[in-house]
């Protein structure tokens, strides 16, 4: 018998806010419902699968007390963000900085790395 | 010590700056971060007619005596301060009576230029009254002042002239020990003096009632206010009263002397002494009653709302004085409205007895005249070019809303009683007294504070001891 | 002594998002343009939005707000014909002495002092400010620990100093939704979030992304109606919002243990600099008056961005600010024909809170229309009514106060003649009504 598994949540492709259905066997979709659009449907199919998450952050500049924005350079699986924003708030960088230079490389072994979103000289 | 002042409200800063004219070593104690902590920054900002209070009263003899001196020391002091005359208006024929009591205490107190005018002539001064008002009391000699400018300013002029002020020095007791007055601090620490001077607002009854066997009764009284934005300013240009009625007696509505317009206050009893909290219902309230005065009211100017305690005693009037069993300990206790009005001529008559007693003599090296601290916002063109070439701080504007420069603040932080928490900042030089309160400079101002001062700015405070705006470091929450 | 005149085909008052845009489009069009920016760096309040979500329209990226206002920075910086002028504050602005149609502003710089700029065309883009405690009168002490959202993001995002651990959220705008998360990232615990409105009044997508994710509840038709504590916040107290009269019910107040109250109760058009040189403001955007152009009813006063209204999208507020870049650039050069300024009326119909343009000017071949409706409608129709006749409907899926509309029309949707548009927002296939 394979298990069904049903998940339910709000899209947000546009102001509908469609409550989307989505049903897994095995952890394999089957089926979205609730959507009005095959935007929806798609992503009712990733998210109930595997939801990802893009994280901004701030890291620390040595001898400057204005922090430094940063964000993860791909979205990581929701459930990493805790893990990474530990790293990010333990990191301090050394000036100067381009925006997207690496300041984490491969954030938790997620293979994405941490990049600056803005420069610092 | 010759001198110990408790509190720096409106009071103990008079008198501090009178005192400051006699070769005399004085303290002032304070509990707070910065000076009119208390009643003399939450109050209504009016210099009285004197037509209000009972005749033979001591508040009807200061508040004549105080509201003559405060057109001189505005300038001489540099406070804020507009004679711009107050009208009681009557909104029946029932309200008349109460205006025809005023008229009759302003004749027995002393008081000249107070009238009865008609509905036309009110409307003609003030298009904006409640067009059912029927008539009014004008007085003419009424005015507007800055009470939180004008406490800074007899501070400062006292601090230039040697008097010395504790902040966060709170007063616990005082007890008379070999012909002197032992003054006891929280933080363990004492102050011995010849004199005391009480002045501690609405703690001053039972700081009294320490020393003495006179107990008097302390019953302080909430009034409730609201703030309206700049644009709200000229819709009046008198202060408003409502004559008291079997209904009451209203709110005010008038305009600042800073530039706003300010509605209230209510009156709650039975509060705390030091309960500043405004209610949704005295808020609601004071709104009902601005709309009588002012049908036109929009609630959508507010800017800001707030509470103070006014210091009441329990028979409507001050105590000022010594009690025949404290020598050498004055009181200037139950300082309720006219309290603002009233405080210059009480220091004068309070620092009159200090120095008979102490045998004190003139300090030759008294100067005392202080100069307004200038506001860009208030300069003409030439004026700017002139403050910007002295200092290019003046060029860096750090409050959008009331055009406040940099120069202004740091000003404010280096100020003889130094402005250190981002209200004291505040209140010298309105950066974040506007439409946005605060919203956009308030973090340039924790940033001025926290490189002037040498703190990291997780420890910049809002106003009280305790207060820091941003206690955490970033990061820090996660740990 | 004050700095020599300047001079300038346009200037630009605001260096944010709209001012970068207008000064873009301003310098392409060949204009010379000075951009004027309060604080020390450009972007505006671009740089303390750390978070993504901008350009997806502009772009196709998912970038961070200073990644955004960077690609705009090195846009000007490339052009050549664009100076900032950096910690500087437009004073006033002066049509009254126009000399050859030109204005003069009146500035001060940090270390330049005051000088005046004589400018063609001015661009106003100085954005919003938010709403306050005080205009929206809680009760309670002064307390530290009460912040506007984007306060409380300043501190956070540009000081690395965090106000609080345990959090109220007072409205559900998308700062009070973004700040949700970035409090929690930040290790607070994000209590609740508030709305005084039925409806939630931010982006759907952040309230999926900022409250759903981290199971923050969002509580509608609630507000707060006191605070607690006198040095610092100790709680507040919540009530329940009669729907109808928007007012607290008695009975339901309750109190929340807090130490963190942030307001994102709403944002306003900033006009000081409008208002010194008498422009006219929509009492519905709350901010100037304009026609299709964006020109003002002052003539070569310009406005875009959140100045001229409050837009849900950095994008959308690039977009105007490039229409008014361009439009000012053309007034300044000469470039426009003359204008008829008995132009068409626009109006707020049925379910439309706000619109830009309130006027049109007769003879105009493009508008952008934009609007924001009172209420929610599924399955929506735009309707333009033009004199009382239908003009024009465009349907839309769904239709939000808190999603602003864009429509475009041209001069064929406009019969010669009219007076008045009116614009409304109805369900399908329905008429508006009064019309």
């Amino acid at each position: 018998m394979p298990t069904r598994q049903t998940k339910e949540f709000t899209c947000v492709q546009c102001p509908m806010g469609c409550l989307l259905t989505v049903t897994l066997e095995d952890g394999a979709v089957v089926s979205v419902s609730g959507n009005s659009c095959p935007r929806g449907k798609a992503y009712g199919r990733t998210e109930a699968v595997h939801p990802e998450r893009t994280v901004t952050s701030l890291v620390g500049i040595l001898d400057d007390f204005h922090p430094l924005s940063v964000k993860t350079a791909a979205p990581i699986p929701r459930e990493r963000i805790d893990e990474v924003l530990d790293a990010i708030a333990q990191t301090v960088i050394e000036p100067p900085v381009e925006i997207g230079d690496v300041v984490i490389p491969d954030v938790c072994g997620t293979g994405v790395d941490v990049v600056a979103t803005e420069a610092r000289s | 010590m010759d001198v110990a002042i408790i509190g720096a409200g409106i009071a103990g800063c008079a008198v501090a700056r009178e005192l400051s004219r006699l070769s005399l070593d004085v303290v002032v104690l304070e509990e707070g971060y910065d000076v009119a902590c208390g009643a003399s920054r939450s109050n209504s900002g009016i210099v009285h007619g004197g037509y209000d209070p009972v005749p033979g009263t001591r508040k009807a003899l200061y508040n004549a005596r105080g509201m003559r001196m405060i057109p001189g020391l505005a300038d001489e002091l540099g406070f804020r301060y507009s004679n711009n005359g107050s009208l009681v208006i009557a909104l029946s024929d029932q309200d008349l009576p109460a205006i025809d009591v005023l008229a009759g205490r302003a004749r027995a107190n002393g008081i000249e230029g107070v009238r009865r005018i008609g509905a036309d002539e009110l409307r003609g001064l003030e298009p904006n009254v409640n067009p059912c008002a029927v008539g009014a009391l004008l007085c003419e000699g009424s005015g507007i002042c800055d009470p939180f400018g004008m406490t800074v300013a007899f501070a400062e002029n006292a601090a230039t002239n040697g008097v010395t002020f504790r902040m966060g020095a709170r007063v616990v007791g005082a007890s008379r020990r070999g012909g002197l007055w032992d003054v006891a601090l929280a933080d363990g620490s004492h102050v011995e003096a010849t004199l005391v001077v009480n002045a501690a607002g609405v703690h001053a009854i039972d700081l009294h009632n320490q020393v003495s066997s006179d107990r008097l009764a302390s019953r302080p009284r909430l009034g409730e206010y609201v703030l309206m934005s700049r644009d709200m300013h000229g819709a009046f240009g008198h202060t408003i009263f409502r004559a008291p009625g079997p209904k009451g007696k209203g709110v005010l509505v008038s305009p600042t002397a800073d530039g706003n317009l300010i509605v209230g206050p209510d009156a709650v009893d039975g509060i705390g002494p030091d309960d500043t909290a405004t209610t949704p219902s005295g808020l609601e309230w004071v709104i009902e009653q601005a709309r009588l005065t002012w049908p036109a009211f929009d609630p959508r100017e507010i800017i800001v709302n707030f509470a103070g305690t006014r210091p009441c005693g329990a028979d409507g009037d001050f105590v000022i004085g010594e009690p025949a069993d404290a020598p050498g300990f004055f009181d200037i206790a139950a300082f309720d409205s006219p309290g603002i009005t009233s405080a210059p001529a009480v220091a004068v008559d309070v620092a009159a007895w200090a120095a008979e007693r102490l045998g004190a003599r003139p300090d030759p090296a008294f100067d005392g005249h202080r100069d307004m601290p200038p506001r860009f916002l208030e300069m003409g063109e030439a004026e700017r070019e002139e403050a910007i070439a002295r200092d290019p701080a003046f060029s860096h504007l750090v409050c959008r809303c009331e055009q406040v420069s940099e120069a202004e603040v740091l000003a404010a932080i280096h100020a003889p009683i130094p402005a250190t928490t981002v209200n004291a900042v505040k209140r010298r030089c309105r950066a974040g007294m506007g439409r946005c309160q605060g919203g956009f400079c308030e973090p340039l101002v924790v940033e001025m504070l926290s490189r002037e001062l040498g703190i990291p700015i997780q420890d910049v405070l809002l106003g009280e001891p305790g207060s820091e705006i941003a206690p955490l470091t970033r990061g820090e929450g996660r740990s | 002594m004050s700095a020599p005149v300047r001079s300038c085909d346009v200037l630009v008052v605001g260096g944010g998002a709209a001012g970068l845009s207008a000064a873009a489009a301003a310098a392409e069009a060949g204009a010379s343009v000075l951009v004027a920016e309060r604080e020390d760096r450009l972007g505006g309040i671009l740089n303390q939005c750390i978070h993504n979500g901008f350009g997806l329209h502009r772009f196709g990226l998912e970038l961070t707000g200073p990644e955004y206002a960077a690609r705009d920075v090195a846009r000007i910086a490339g052009s050549g014909a664009v100076m900032p002028l950096l910690e500087t504050s437009v004073l006033s602005l002066d049509t009254s002495s126009r000399q050859g149609g030109r204005i003069t502003a009146k500035l001060v710089g940090r270390g330049v002092g005051l000088f005046d700029v004589s400018c063609g065309a001015v661009v106003l883009a100085c954005g919003c400010r938010e709403r306050t405690r005080g205009q929206i009168n809680i009760a309670g002490g002064r307390p530290a620990g009460v912040y506007t959202a984007g306060t409380a993001q300043r501190l956070i995002n540009v000081d690395g100093a965090l106000v609080g651990r345990r959090v109220v959220i007072l409205g559900s705008g998308d700062i009070g939704l973004i700040m949700a998360r970035r409090m929690t990232w930040e290790g607070a615990d994000v209590l609740c979030v508030c709305e005084l409105a039925s409806e939630p009044g931010g982006l759907r997508r952040n309230i999926a992304q900022c409250l759903d994710d981290y199971g923050i509840p969002l509580h509608l038709s609630t507000t707060v109606t006191q605070v607690f504590g006198k040095v610092r916040l100790e709680g507040v107290e919540l009530a329940d919002v009669d729907p109808a009269t928007r007012r607290p019910v008695p009975g339901t107040e309750r109190r929340v243990d807090c130490d963190t109250l942030l307001l994102s109760v709403g944002l306003i058009p900033s006009n000081e600099v409008a208002a010194t040189a008498g422009v006219g403001i929509d009492r519905r955007t709350g901010g100037p008056s304009v026609d299709e152009s964006l020109e003002t009813d002052v003539p070569g006063i310009f406005v875009a961005g959140n100045e001229l209204h409050v837009h849900d999208l950095a994008d959308y507020v690039s977009e105007e600010g490039l229409e008014a870049g361009a439009n000012a650039a053309a007034h300044a050069l000469g470039r426009r024909g003359s204008r008829r300024d008995d132009g068409i009326v626009v109006e707020c119909g049925e379910n439309v809170g706000s619109v830009t343009p309130q006027r049109i000017a007769r003879g105009a071949d493009e508008v952008v229309m934009r609007l924001r409706s009172r209420g929610r409608v599924q399955d929506a129709d735009i309707v333009l009514v033009a004199d009382g006749r239908e003009a024009r409907r465009w349907r839309r899926r769904i239709v939000v106060p808190s999603e602003m509309q864009t429509v475009k029309l041209s001069a064929a949707d406009l019969p010669e003649g009219i007076g008045r548009l009116c614009v409304g927002v109805v369900a399908h296939g329905a008429s508006p009504e009064g019309e």
